[in-house]
């Protein structure tokens, strides 16, 4: 045998053996279920600007599932079967998936989407295709008027409250008087408008004074000119509601002799640990604002049960590295599997309807998910659609997030 | 064009005709057919993908007016798709106009709208004229953004009624799809008529050398304007048409990226030619929506490997697509489509 033909041969024995090591690895069967299979659908963006937050959240989703198919035996003995995909944080690509999934047999009992655009143009689909949608929290319009969608975060606005309400508690007005505040943001669609309202509602609460805010763009490099024209208004507190810009912003501010003089916020949605860990030890006394709890507390049931799957399923990791979005996409297959499973209960399997699943998902009150987030609470109208109105503060030690706050309970600001 | 043996014309308009033998006619009656019969037979999904590949199709003949003819290059396709979604959408909801006055007011609206972007390409081209039409990406969306009180803002969008037509609302997957069909019909011939026009050639020779078509009489400053203009028509009829497909407007639905894979999709088709402009759109989004199925699919084959990384695959995939067409067959697929022709045509001679 010559050489060239010898080395196709191997070439050839190489790839049967991978793909022979890899298919080895699939699970075995998903052991007895009953007869009837539960659908639930979850697209959030795994490539492009978002990938690190859609991948984290789509592994959540995951990961829960998978955990009640081969942990709990399903939803009542019968098994989820969990349609993903990756929507590119694109419109077109989001209704092309919704349109493939909510033909399936049996009607998924929810699809979760996690890009707000898209959800205002499936809002009226899934009210027509009665068809659950839970997500993080992203615009007012999405919950009014009242439609199938349901909230498991709370949202920029909230985030602003929770601050408010944390100075109230820690801040001596007194003697300081009123904290005065500056704002970074993203002239974006994300948040932006309820990040105002949230001020707003501050600002009349007489919880602080917002003196200044700058627009930074997506994924900045050097915020160093908008810190400057914060400071130049002597700020106490500097909040960022940008993806990314919190590790630039503190890195800019300890160039400019600033960090130790003013006190940063993260805002709900900038509290990732990637961004912790980028900022390095300029996040040292960092506040950041969190709807959920953090994957260090395994003092909690629910913490310890997903830490635990997370390294069963993903090992060799050992660390759930963006924990933020990886509890948004376990908390939304939760709360689905939960409002599925007091609909069964109820009307059993063969009768049950999405109609009841959304009854269930109603009549969920004080649901306590282990301490994952303040016990949910949905309900009737716009305002029940809130499942979870409670934020609080965590400070970064040695690293990473402490909790500093009890929970605040958060009012719903419809804002303009 | 190359035809088989026999095949001759007797006057400039038969050798004008798009379509000419019986055969011509034939396969184009049985694509209208396939057209007319295929949503009863196809699902909703389909059916949605179709409409979607149809509005981008328009867009990207507009592009191809202007950047494939005319070699005017931009990257703003997707905005002033926006454009014309949102002038659509304000003139019907605001003002109350019906559908078929307020399209194509929002198409030449759109138009205008190109021209003021394309002024600049009177006195540049090239990357530099690219970098101008970035900026009507970043100035449209904004105005989007920030004309709240009009466009709903980032926050409430706008919502666009379903459009009624004698008395009908096209409220059903089937009915916006014949809706939104009959238009990509009627703009690819329009778009295929402009190209085999005294516009269309103007536009190739100043695509070709643009001092000789200057010193050949063509008025240049004239000439790009147009094109911008016509690129922006086409680009506002496919935002009017998005629209009316998605109910619901969003700055967030007309992103630079949309406008670079445009550019893409026309790499791949074929610059310069109406069915490359098909065939780019169609290759794209067949492929994308393949990936998007099948990655879950791939991923749970071989759960040791993150899920994340087949759903990186349509990325890796399209920038492969773009750099093999680049290499291998620059003229795109349509050149790839002309060949095949040519060959049977002429079968069994080789030339």
């Amino acid at each position: 045998m010559n050489r060239r033909l010898l080395g196709k041969v191997c070439f050839a024995c190489l790839c049967v053996a991978l793909v022979f090591v890899l298919v080895s690895t699939v699970p075995a069967g998903a052991g007895t279920f009953k007869e009837g299979i539960i659908h639930i659908g979850t697209m959030t963006g795994m490539t492009g600007a978002y990938a690190g937050l859609g991948t984290w959240q789509m592994w959540g989703a995951m990961d829960r599932i998978k955990y009640q198919n081969e942990q709990l035996g399903g939803i009542e003995g019968h098994e989820i079967v969990h349609l993903w995909g990756d929507m590119k944080t694109d419109v077109p690509t989001c209704i092309s998936l919704y349109k493939r999934w909510s033909k399936e047999k049996p009607k998924p009992v929810e699809i979760s989407v996690g890009h707000s655009s898209a959800i205002h143009a499936l809002k009226a689909d899934f009210g027509r295709d009665q068809i659950l949608s839970v997500t993080w929290n992203w615009n007012v319009p999405q919950i009014v008027p009242p439609g199938w969608l349901y909230w498991i975060q709370p949202g920029y606005a909230d985030s602003m409250v929770a601050f408010g309400r944390w100075l109230k508690e820690n801040w001596d007005y007194s003697k300081k008087g009123l904290p005065k505040v500056g704002y970074l943001r993203w002239d974006h669609p994300y948040g932006f408008s309820q990040a105002v309202v949230g001020n707003k509602y501050c600002e009349e609460q007489g919880l602080f004074k917002k003196v200044g805010e700058e627009i930074v763009p997506m994924g900045a490099l050097d915020v160093t000119t908008q810190l400057t024209r914060l400071a130049a208004k002597e700020p106490d507190f500097i909040v960022t509601s940008v993806l990314t810009t919190m590790s630039v912003a503190l890195k800019n501010a300890k160039k400019m002799g600033i960090l130790d003089k003013v006190q940063f916020i993260a805002a709900i949605y900038d509290t990732g640990k990637p961004y912790v860990k980028a900022a390095g030890e300029t996040s040292e006394g960092l506040l950041g604002v969190f709807g959920c709890a953090l994957t260090n507390e395994t003092n909690l049931t629910g913490i310890k049960t997903m830490t635990e799957v997370f390294k069963g399923y993903h090992a060799p990791k050992t660390e759930i590295e963006d924990e933020f979005s990886y509890i948004v996409g376990w908390l939304i297959s939760d709360t689905t599997i939960e409002a599925t499973k007091r609909a069964i209960q109820k009307v059993g399997y063969e009768d049950m309807t999405n109609k009841d699943v959304k009854a269930a998902m109603e009549g969920i009150e004080n649901y306590d998910n282990g301490g994952i987030t303040h016990p949910l609470s949905f309900g009737q109208g716009s305002e029940g659609r809130r499942g979870n109105k409670h934020a609080r503060m965590c400070r970064v030690e040695n690293g990473s997030w402490k909790v500093v706050s009890p929970w605040y309970q958060v009012p719903f600001l419809k804002g303009e | 064009m190359i035809q088989h043996s026999g095949i001759y014309s007797t006057s400039y308009k038969e050798d004008m005709a798009i379509f000419r033998t019986i055969p011509h006619w034939s396969w184009f009656i049985a694509f209208l057919i396939a057209l007319i019969v295929f949503p009863f037979v196809a699902t909703a999904h389909i059916l949605n993908l179709l409409c979607i590949i149809g509005i981008t199709v328009v867009a990207v003949h507009g592009l191809n007016l202007l950047t494939g003819l005319c070699g005017q290059i931009s990257v703003g396709q997707a905005a002033f798709m926006g454009f014309g979604a949102y002038s659509y959408g304000l003139l019907v909801t605001k003002l109350g106009l019906p559908f078929w006055v307020a399209l194509p007011l929002a198409a030449v609206l759109t138009g205008f709208s190109g021209v003021i972007f394309g002024l600049p390409a009177v006195r540049v081209k090239g990357f530099y004229l690219l970098v101008t039409t970035l900026g009507a990406q970043f100035i449209i969306i904004w105005l989007i953004i920030h004309l709240r009180g009009l466009t709903g803002g980032m926050i409430w969008g706008l919502s666009v009624a379903n459009v009624r037509l004698f008395g009908y609302a096209l409220d059903t997957d089937i009915k916006k799809y014949f809706f939104i069909m009959a238009f990509v019909v009627l703009m690819t011939f329009l778009a295929k008529s402009i190209s085999r026009s005294r516009l269309g050639r103007a536009f190739i020779a100043i695509r070709d050398n643009d001092l000789a078509a200057e010193v050949m009489g063509i008025n240049l400053f004239y000439y790009k304007l147009i094109a911008f203009f016509t690129c922006s028509v086409f680009a506002g009829v496919a935002g009017s048409l998005w629209a009316l497909f998605i109910n619901h407007l969003h700055p967030d639905q007309f992103v630079l990226m949309d406008s670079i894979w445009y550019l893409g999709m026309l790499i791949v088709g074929g610059m310069g030619s109406t069915m490359g402009a098909i065939f780019g759109t169609v290759f794209f989004k067949v492929l994308s929506e393949l990936i998007v199925i099948y990655s879950p699919v791939i991923a749970d084959l071989f759960p040791a490997v993150e899920s994340g990384i087949f759903a990186s695959l349509g990325h890796l995939i399209f920038a492969i697509v773009i750099l093999l067409f680049l290499i291998f067959e620059p003229r795109g697929i349509n050149h790839r489509w002309e060949i095949l022709k040519a060959s049977y045509r002429l079968h069994p001679f080789a030339y």
